[in-house]
């Protein structure tokens, strides 16, 4: 188990080198010229030699390898540099930009699972019933709908039109002077849309899947054997089939992460969300090269992070699963 | 007459045939790909659906077919040779303005608007003359979205286009010959699919113009991931059939088999995954629109319309549902048939089907 969890960091390493080492290529050719951000930041107009100047500070006149040696190296010491359009320090703009997806992420992950065992168990028991037809046909309509569609609804009514919730940000302009549990109530009125539209996809996806696993495990021998014995429907369910069930749902855990912070380009930009999509939408605008870099770099671990995680568990779950 | 077990398999038609066979049993995949069939005319005839100019008109003396040469003109190189009558060709002409109901005759068509015409009838809502009512500029709703349809439409089918190409040369490649070819495939797919690939699009997007063509070439060179790995999947499985085997042992060279005998027969996942791609293709256009990197506004895409209907939703409520519903009926629509392909080219499924058949 330990030397497989080794193995899979090292492989995870060279995917990573793979992932910056082909960002990096994209940037550097592709047209345009990284540093029209500073120009257009600068306060003063640029003479032809203060370019040449800022070129040789950023290492851009450098060749393209000798420029993504640097950049490795000083990763390895975790210093990401400082942001080319605003100059602060991209390590820590990040940081801060982490936990607000994250949080949403992780607490639309456990919104969509509350929401979507109970159905995907319940339509797989009683398979081809009324409840079975009817949630499958509405979580597929469900599982069509864009996220970011089903957001700009949510916004534009319960938002702007009914002026029920707020649509943008994280907090309320005013939050410092709020009292503990007005804040409260605060953070947790800005997270309901968001998270909503994180989970509603995933909601449909999970209980489908739970479903047709479960159909898949009824079919097995050792239900046969639970249900002879006199078990009853919901232990045979629950006990027996669900939990054998589970085995693969924890690897699509791992694989969804990817599609979530896609999605959170637009839905941050959307609900003007302090998060690594908004970050990202931002620093593509400005061509902020050394922000993408960091940023692509902090999400591939983020995701390679999941993916082994979701390896190791399926071990924990399955005890029949070696690493050998 | 030839009654070997070989003849009576051709005359069923292979495997294709089964897959339509079982395609066909599924209500709901019939029911998405007529809906998709309709999107692709609606996206091909655009300009014969809604246009400012009239399918035919006597306009000041002359017969002129303004509409039809702008569907026909769609046609590669058609518009080298076919181009518009006098005043219709210009830009500033406004045929609403110019035209004489006492000297004039005109068949319009069915939407008698541009997508980029602009009217003083701003924020109207739905009515009998503008169906879907009106955005910011009075321009019709309908009239975007269906121009938007053949933006979506051509988007999605080309950027899958060319990620299909991709992924099926590559993954061949990788799981008929093996070896470092298809470690280093292999290496790729895994660092590719576990990259959001939103990030990537934007990330390259950043730098070039928003044209679509870009847009198109930069979705398909990064969704060919998923059907390169299932094709170098099928490559693996096919390369030690016996088919496979036999036409070898003929002295048939590595083209011939994998083109000829092994590709048609690894085809049918690639196929399910393409159809399931040209609906995220769409999503990622729209998205894009809607940040600003796809197609460009003022251009008509459906993107474009969700953004102009979400800026003016506190006052104007009609443009954003139509928009959400035009995205929704398609990725629905790719998604039904998606599915019931998916069924009907997975034999266990299939198997099952026949199971329930004959009791």
């Amino acid at each position: 188990m330990l030397a497989h969890a080794i193995e899979r960091l090292l492989i995870g390493l060279v995917t990573l080198l793979g992932i910056t080492l082909v960002t990096f290529l994209v940037i550097q050719l592709a047209p345009g010229d990284p540093i029209d951000a500073v120009v257009a930041g600068s306060q003063r107009p640029l003479t032809p030699e203060d370019i040449e100047r800022l070129r040789a500070h950023f290492g851009l006149d450098q060749p393209l390898l000798v420029q993504y040696g640097r950049w490795l190296a000083r990763i390895a010491t975790w210093d990401f540099g400082t942001s080319f359009s605003t100059g602060e320090d991209v390590g820590a703009k990040i940081a801060r930009a982490l936990w607000p997806t994250l949080s949403v992420a992780l607490l639309a992950l456990v919104v969509a699972l509350a929401i979507a065992v109970p159905i995907g168990i319940y339509s797989a028991v009683r398979r081809g019933g009324a409840f079975d037809r009817v949630s499958g046909t509405v979580l597929y309509a469900l599982y069509s709908v864009p996220s970011y569609v089903l957001g700009m609804a949510l916004a534009a009514w319960l938002g702007v039109r009914w002026n029920l919730l707020p649509i943008r940000g994280r907090t309320s302009p005013d939050f410092d002077a709020l009292g503990p549990l007005e804040q409260l109530t605060d953070l947790a009125q800005h997270y309901v849309l968001i998270t909503v539209c994180f989970a509603a996809g995933s909601l449909a996806f999970y209980s489908r899947f739970v479903r047709q696993n479960l159909l898949e495990v009824v079919r097995q021998d050792y239900i046969r054997t639970a249900r002879a014995k006199g078990l009853g429907e919901l232990r045979v369910v629950v006990r027996h089939a669900f939990r054998n069930s589970l085995i693969p749902l924890i690897t699509l855990l791992g694989l969804t992460l990817p599609h979530l912070l896609s999605g959170s380009v637009i839905l941050e930009a959307l609900f003007d969300w302090p998060g690594l999509g908004q970050l990202y939408y931002r620093s593509v605008l400005a061509r902020d090269y050394p922000m993408i870099m960091a940023l692509n770099l902090v999400t591939s671990i983020v995701v390679l992070g999941a993916t082994l995680l979701a390896d190791l568990a399926y071990g924990l779950a399955d005890p029949r699963v070696t690493y050998d | 007459m030839n009654t070997s077990p070989i003849a009576a398999l051709a005359a069923t038609g292979g495997a294709w045939r089964a897959v339509w066979h079982a395609f066909v049993r599924s209500r709901r995949g019939l029911l998405g790909l007529a809906s998709l069939l309709l999107l692709t005319l609606v996206g091909i005839l655009a300009p014969f659906l809604a246009n400012e100019h009239p399918i035919a008109c006597h306009y000041d003396g002359e017969w002129h077919f303004p509409a039809l040469v702008d569907t026909a003109q769609q046609v590669p190189f058609v518009a080298r040779v076919l181009e518009k009558g006098k005043p219709f060709r210009f830009k500033s002409f406004r045929f609403h303005e110019s035209f004489d109901p006492e000297r004039d005759w005109a068949l319009p068509t069915l939407i008698p608007w541009g997508p980029l015409e602009w009217t003083d009838e701003e924020y109207a809502p739905p009515s009998t003359r503008h169906w879907l009512g009106t955005d910011a500029y009075g321009r019709d709703v309908l009239a975007r979205l269906i121009h938007g349809t053949s933006v979506s439409m051509e988007i999605g089918f080309i950027s899958m286009g060319i990620a299909a190409i991709l992924g099926l040369l590559i993954g061949a490649l990788a799981g008929y010959f093996g070896g470092w070819i298809d470690l280093l495939v292999s290496r790729v797919i895994e660092v590719v699919i576990c990259f959001p690939v939103f990030f990537l699009v934007l990330a390259v997007l950043a730098w070039l113009p928003p044209r679509i063509e870009n847009v198109m070439v930069v979705i398909g060179l990064t969704r060919w991931v998923s059907i390169a790995r299932l094709t170098r999947g099928e490559f693996l499985r096919l390369r030690d059939v016996d088919y496979s085997v036999a036409a070898r042992a003929l002295g048939a060279g590595a083209p011939r088999i994998i083109f000829r005998h092994i590709l048609p027969n690894a085809l049918a996942p690639a196929l399910v995954q393409v159809t399931f791609g040209v609906a995220t293709a769409i999503l990622v256009e729209s998205g894009l629109s809607w940040l600003g990197f796809g197609v460009q506004p003022p251009a008509p895409s459906w993107g474009n319309v969700l953004r102009e209907g979400y800026e003016i939703s506190g006052t104007t409520a009609h443009v954003l549902p139509a928009a959400c519903a035009a995205i929704f009926v398609a990725v629905l629509s790719f998604n039904l048939v998606g599915d019931a392909l998916r069924d009907a080219v997975d034999p266990r499924t299939r198997e099952d089907d026949q199971r329930r058949m004959h009791g």
